[in-house]
C-alpha cells in the first residue's frame, strides 16, 4: 500500500537509448524473442571465409529487393573474395549494390532505428560499423479519395499511413528545392518518424524551431493517435477548440505551406497538421478556392452564420420562453403556449434532454458499421422525436430548435470545432435557463474571452479577427485569387508577397 | 499561460456570481424567476376604463383549442395595480407580454393618457409596438362581454388601415411621440354598435383632454394631410347628368414651407391623387371629372386643414413635415410655429390623374 502512494519518478531518455558496439550478438540480443527480426549470413564473393550477416526484419523490407539488389551482387560480385573488409564496404558503398540509398552506420541507436524503418543491416567482419540499405516494403493501404474532405473540383487523392508515400505526394506539388523536410523520432517504443515540412525562403524560422523543439521534447511510449500529436504541440489543452488544423488532402496540406505555414506528418497517420492554427482556418475547406469567388464567400458567411446558430439558438430559445417572453411574436408565443401544455418538463430541462440525445444519437451512429448506423441514426432521428413529441414528453418546437441547432453544427468544416461548439452551447443553455439574456450574454462573454485568449505558436487564435487591424478579409470573404496579394501578416513570413 | 487561465477563470467566476446576484429583482441579490409558458393566458387586447375613481383593466386572452376566449378583469387605483389584479384569476397567469391592442375609453383618455404611456415605456413586458384605439360613447364591459373576437376584429381594422382602405392604426410609440413633439396625439376611434366594432373616425387628444373627433371624410383627409397612403372612393356627377364613383388613391400630402428667409409666410400642400373610374367615359369627361376630384379634393384638404388650425391642433404633423423639406429651416420654424399656426395661409394642389373604366 505505501509503495502504491510513492512518487514515481520521471526517467528520462537514455541517450544514447541502445548502448554498444554495433556487434551482431548485441543486435541479436535487442531483438531475442522476436518471431520476425531475421538474421542471415552471407558469403562475401562467395568465400566462405568471408562471412558477413544481414539483419532484417521479416514483412518491413521488400524481400525481392533484398534478393536481387544486396544478396545477389554480395554473393557474386567478382573479385570481392580478394578485397579486404574496407575495401567490401567501400564497394558497397558505392554502386557494388544495387541499391539507391546505402548508408553506413557507426552506432547501435542507428541500426536499430534503421532496421525499425524496414532497412536491411549488413554487418561484415572485423568492421566496427554497419552498412544499411534502404529496403522498406511498401504494402500499406494505396492512396484513395479522402473520406472526410470531399472533393468536387480538385485532386482526389488523400494521405496514407505511410510518411515516405505522403511525402511524396507533397513533394509532386511542392517541387521547389526550398521544401525542407526535417525528420525526428517520437515514441520511446513506437520510434515513430514525424517529419516537418516547410518552404525555407518563406516560412518564419523561429515558427520552425519552436515546432520542432516540441516536437522533440515529446518522450511518450508510442505515437499511434493524432491526440499524441496534437496535445503534446498545441498550447493549451485546457480548450476544447483545436489549436492545429488537419486534413487528408495533400493540396490543402501544400497550399497550407505556401502560406507560409509548417507542415507536420507522422507515420501511420494518414493526415496532415498544419501549424499554427487560427480560427479564421477552421471555416475555409478545400473547395472554396475550386468555387467561384462570390459562391465561396456566400458560403463562408453561411457557415459563420451556422457558428451562431448552432450555439445561440438553443440558449437564445431557453432565454426568450422564460425570461423574456415578449421578445417572441404573439403568434409564435400562442404556439409555443399550446404546445407545452402537456408537457410535463420545464424547458431548460426539455432543450437539455433533446441535446443530450442528440448526441447520444450521434454517438451510437459513429460507434456503428455504416449500414447499420445510417438506420440508428434515421431511428433515433425521426421515430424517438416523433415518438416523443406525439407523447408529450418534448414539445414540437424544443425538436425544431435542437435539430436546426444541430444541423447549423454539421455545417463546420472542422469536427474539432463543432464539438468544442456543442460543449459551449450545452454551458449557454444552462447560463440562459439560470437567468436568462443575461446569464447567455454572460457565458458568451467568457466564451470570447476563452477564445481570445489562445494562441498557437505565438499567433492569437481570433486572427485575422483581431491581432491585425481586420486588414485580412480572407477569414470571411474568399477575395479573387488575383486580389491576394499578400500572405498572412500573422504567420511573420519572411516573403509577404506571394504574387505579381 | 497560467496566467491566461487564471484570469479566465477570474472572469468566469466574477460573471457567474454577477449573473446570479444582479439579473434578478431590483434591490436584491436573487436569481429571475423562470416563468414557464405552460399555465399561461397570453392577453391578446387591453381595455382601460376609468368608471369612477379607480382604473378598471380588462384583458382577453385567446382560449385553448376549443375554449373560448377568457376576459379578466382588475380594478385599483392605478393602471399597474389593476392590471396586477387580473393575473390572480383562474388557473393560469396572465402574460402582458403580447397586448397587440389597447382600447382606451374617453375618459381614461382624459385623464389617464400620459400615465399609460409613461407606465408603457417603463414596463419592459409592455410593447410599444401595441396599437392604441379609443372607444366612444359605450362601455367598456359591454365591447368586452359580448361576443365579438376582439382580437380579430382589431387585427382586421389595423390590417386594412396599413394596407391604405381605412384609417391608420397609430402604436403606442408613435402616439408617445406625436404627444412629445407635437403635443397632440390622433387615436382611431372604435364606436360599438352592439356587435361589433366599427372605426369613428380620430379623436384628438393632447396630454390631459379628448379635443374632439375627426369623422368621415375629415378623418380621411387628416390621414392624407399627414403623409399616409389612402384608398377612398368619391361620388361625382359629370356633365351630362350621370351620378359617378370614382376610386381614388392618394400617397399623402407634401408639406412645403413658404417662407421669406427666416419668416414662415404659410404652407403649400401638395397631393397627387391617382384615380379608376368604375363606368366608362370619354376623354372629354375624363378631363371634366379629373377638375372636379381636384376641386373636392382640394377642398375638403383645405377644410381639414382649416378645422385643425381652428382646434389649434397640429394634428397632421405639418410643422414636422414642412421641416423635413426644409431642413435649413427646422429651428426657425419650429420658434414659430406655435404663434403662427393657427393663422398660416395654406395653399392645397391637387394633382388628379384619371383612368377610365374598362
Amino acid at each position: 500500500m505505501a509503495s502504491d502512494r510513492e512518487e514515481i519518478p520521471y526517467h528520462p531518455k537514455p541517450e544514447p537509448r541502445f548502448p554498444g558496439a554495433i556487434t551482431p550478438e548485441n543486435i541479436r540480443n535487442l531483438y531475442r524473442d522476436c518471431t520476425d527480426f531475421w538474421e542471415r549470413e552471407v558469403l562475401i564473393g562467395g568465400d566462405p571465409n568471408k562471412r558477413g550477416v544481414m539483419f532484417t526484419i521479416i514483412g518491413m523490407v521488400k524481400t525481392g529487393q533484398v534478393n536481387d539488389s544486396i544478396l545477389k551482387p554480395l554473393t557474386e560480385g567478382k573479385g570481392l573474395q580478394d578485397m579486404a573488409v574496407e575495401s567490401v564496404v567501400s564497394w558497397m558503398l558505392y554502386g557494388g549494390l544495387y541499391n539507391m540509398a546505402v548508408v553506413l552506420r557507426d552506432t547501435l541507436d542507428q541500426v536499430v532505428f534503421d532496421l525499425a524503418m524496414g532497412n536491411a543491416i549488413l554487418l561484415l567482419p572485423g568492421e566496427s560499423r554497419a552498412v544499411s540499405c534502404f529496403v522498406p516494403s511498401e504494402d500499406g493501404r494505396g492512396i484513395s479519395q479522402p473520406e472526410n474532405e470531399p472533393v468536387l473540383k480538385g485532386a482526389r487523392d488523400s494521405f496514407v499511413e505511410n510518411i515516405r508515400v505522403n511525402s511524396v505526394l507533397i513533394r509532386r506539388r511542392l517541387r521547389t528545392p526550398a521544401l525542407k523536410i526535417k525528420e525526428e523520432l517520437v515514441g520511446r517504443q513506437s520510434l515513430t518518424p514525424v517529419d516537418i515540412f516547410y518552404i525555407e525562403e518563406l516560412t518564419n524560422p523561429d515558427l520552425v524551431q519552436e515546432a520542432q523543439k516540441r516536437i522533440r521534447e515529446i518522450d511518450i511510449d508510442a505515437l499511434l493517435s493524432t491526440a499524441n500529436l496534437e496535445e503534446y504541440l498545441a498550447d493549451s489543452v485546457k480548450t476544447p477548440f483545436p489549436l492545429m488544423a488537419y486534413t487528408e488532402r495533400p493540396d490543402r496540406f501544400c497550399a497550407g505551406l505556401v502560406e507560409g505555414r509548417v507542415g507536420i506528418l507522422a507515420d501511420g497517420l494518414p493526415m496532415g497538421f498544419l501549424l499554427p492554427g487560427n480560427f479564421g482556418q477552421f471555416f475555409k475547406t478545400g473547395e472554396d478556392k475550386a468555387k467561384n469567388w462570390m459562391e465561396a464567400s456566400f458560403l463562408r458567411i453561411l457557415r459563420y452564420v451556422c457558428l451562431l446558430v448552432a450555439i445561440f439558438l438553443p440558449a437564445l430559445y431557453v432565454a426568450a420562453v422564460n425570461f423574456h417572453p415578449e421578445m417572441i411574436p404573439a403568434s409564435l408565443a400562442w404556439s409555443i403556449v399550446e404546445a407545452k401544455v402537456d408537457v410535463p418538463f420545464f424547458t431548460l430541462f426539455e432543450v437539455l434532454i433533446l441535446l443530450i440525445a442528440f448526441e447520444i444519437v450521434q454517438e451510437a451512429g459513429l460507434r456503428l458499421p455504416p449500414a447499420i448506423g445510417t438506420t440508428v441514426s434515421i431511428l433515433g432521428g425521426l421515430v424517438v422525436g416523433t415518438a416523443a413529441v406525439e407523447a408529450r414528453i418534448v414539445s414540437p418546437a424544443v425538436l425544431i430548435v435542437v435539430a436546426v441547432a444541430g444541423i447549423a453544427g454539421y455545417t463546420m468544416p472542422s469536427q474539432e470545432v463543432a464539438g468544442a461548439l456543442r460543449l459551449w452551447r450545452l454551458v449557454l443553455v444552462i447560463a440562459a435557463g439560470i437567468s436568462g439574456l443575461f446569464g447567455m450574454v454572460a457565458a458568451a462573454v467568457v466564451l470570447v474571452h476563452h477564445v481570445a485568449a489562445l494562441e498557437s505558436f505565438g499567433v492569437p487564435y481570433l486572427t485575422p479577427f483581431a491581432a491585425v487591424g481586420g486588414e485580412q478579409l480572407d477569414g470571411v470573404l474568399r477575395r479573387p485569387l488575383l486580389w491576394v496579394k499578400f500572405r498572412e501578416r500573422a504567420l511573420k513570413v519572411q516573403n509577404k508577397r506571394n504574387q505579381k | 499561460m497560467m496566467k491566461r487561465t487564471l484570469s479566465t477563470g477570474l472572469l468566469a467566476a466574477l460573471v457567474l456570481s454577477l449573473t446570479l446576484g444582479l439579473s434578478g429583482c431590483r434591490d436584491t441579490f436573487s436569481l429571475p424567476r423562470a416563468k414557464e409558458p405552460r399555465s399561461t393566458a397570453i392577453a391578446s387586447v387591453l381595455g382601460v376604463d376609468r368608471p369612477e375613481e379607480a382604473i378598471k383593466v380588462f384583458a382577453i386572452s385567446q382560449g385553448r383549442k376549443d375554449q373560448p376566449p377568457r376576459c379578466y378583469v382588475g380594478e385599483g387605483p392605478s393602471f399597474s395595480e389593476a392590471r396586477l389584479q387580473t393575473r390572480d384569476q383562474g388557473t393560469e397567469t396572465v402574460s402582458y407580454a403580447h397586448v397587440g391592442h389597447i382600447i382606451v375609453s374617453e375618459r381614461a383618455a382624459a385623464e389617464q393618457l400620459e400615465r399609460l404611456l409613461q407606465y408603457s415605456l417603463q414596463n419592459g413586458e409592455q410593447s410599444m409596438e401595441s396599437n392604441l384605439w379609443l372607444l366612444r360613447e359605450a362601455e367598456m364591459s359591454q365591447v368586452f362581454s359580448g361576443e365579438l373576437d376582439i382580437s380579430k376584429r382589431l387585427d382586421t381594422l389595423k390590417t386594412s388601415g396599413e394596407a391604405g382602405t381605412s384609417l391608420p392604426p397609430c402604436t403606442l410609440r408613435e402616439t408617445a411621440a406625436r404627444l412629445a413633439d407635437d403635443g397632440v396625439a390622433l387615436i382611431p376611434a372604435l364606436r360599438w354598435t352592439g356587435s361589433d366594432l366599427v372605426l369613428a373616425g380620430y379623436a384628438i387628444c393632447k396630454k390631459d383632454t379628448v379635443v374632439g373627433y375627426l369623422e368621415e371624410d375629415f378623418a380621411d383627409m387628416t390621414a392624407i394631410l399627414s403623409g399616409r397612403s389612402l384608398f377612398w372612393n368619391l361620388q361625382v356627377k359629370a356633365e351630362d347628368g350621370r351620378d359617378g364613383t370614382v376610386q381614388l388613391h392618394s400617397g399623402g400630402c407634401k408639406v412645403y414651407p413658404v417662407r421669406d428667409q427666416n419668416q414662415l409666410l404659410g404652407l403649400s400642400l401638395v397631393c397627387d391623387v391617382e384615380g379608376q373610374l368604375l363606368e366608362v367615359r370619354s376623354q372629354d369627361e375624363v378631363s371634366d371629372l379629373t377638375g372636379q376630384v381636384e376641386r373636392k379634393v382640394a377642398g375638403d384638404l383645405g377644410k381639414t386643414a382649416a378645422l385643425l388650425q381652428e382646434l389649434d391642433v397640429d394634428g397632421a404633423g405639418l410643422r414636422r413635415q414642412a421641416g423635413l423639406r426644409d431642413l435649413r429651416f427646422w429651428t426657425d420654424l419650429s420658434e414659430q410655429w406655435d404663434a403662427v399656426y393657427g393663422s398660416l395661409g395654406l395653399e392645397v394642389t391637387v394633382r388628379a390623374r384619371l383612368t377610365s373604366g374598362a
